[in-house]
């Protein structure tokens, strides 16, 4: 499925992302900077405990660091997972664990970390710093 | 200087806004910035057609009238 950018009207709104889990829309409020902050902290300590067979530092361009997101949910899921339901705090885990699919939480975490890292290199910089 | 800009404390944009919003701000304000350097440099461009007065009054030449204060009875 492609992914569909937020417009300016999303923006200014902030609106709730919208992702698909077992089946169903479900909301995700946007979490505002400071609260953002605190996540991109919490998810780049997870991302430096990746295996260096992640390079995700390598990735030049979306189509890459989607790819390199996916790799990091291969290598990784439990973390994505968990840093997932970190962003979507007002989602019940246990809830989605048992409905949802692999692909709809690599989709759905695939929307969050565009909203958490809305300059598309912010992550890979953010991911360069980590791993100096 | 954002903070000027938008007349809004640090503290409200950290609580209540998010990254997204943030951004587009950002972009918003760089845009609008780029638009009034363009306004204006563009007449300084066109400046060429701008002259002094000496040079207006040669230009107009004869069809100027240069009263004198003498003349209107001004002493």
């Amino acid at each position: 499925m492609a992914k569909k950018k937020r417009s300016e009207e999303q923006k200014t709104l902030i609106s709730p992302i919208v992702v698909v889990l077992g089946g169903e829309e479900i909301s995700i409020p946007v979490l505002r900077m400071r609260a953002s902050r605190e996540w991109r902290e919490a998810f780049s300590k997870s991302v430096a405990e990746l295996p260096g067979s992640v390079k995700l530092t390598d990735a030049g361009d979306t189509e890459e660091l989607g790819n390199a997101l996916k790799t990091l949910l291969i290598t990784m899921p439990e973390k994505c997972v968990e840093s997932f339901f970190l962003y979507a705090r007002t989602l019940k885990r246990e809830a989605f664990e048992e409905t949802a699919t692999d692909e709809e939480v690599a989709a759905a975490f695939d929307q969050i970390i565009e909203v958490a890292f809305p300059l598309g290199k912010s992550l890979l910089r953010a991911i360069e710093r980590i791993g100096k | 200087m954002l903070m000027a800009e938008w007349h809004v404390p640090p503290d409200h944009i950290a609580e209540n806004w998010s990254d997204e919003l943030f951004l587009l701000m950002v972009k918003k304000l760089i845009d609008r910035r780029e638009r009034e350097r363009k306004a204006i440099e563009k007449p300084e461009k066109e400046g060429r057609n701008l002259i002094s007065s000496e040079e207006l009054i040669e230009q107009m030449g004869s069809s100027v009238e240069v009263i004198k204060g003498d003349d209107k009875g001004i002493s």
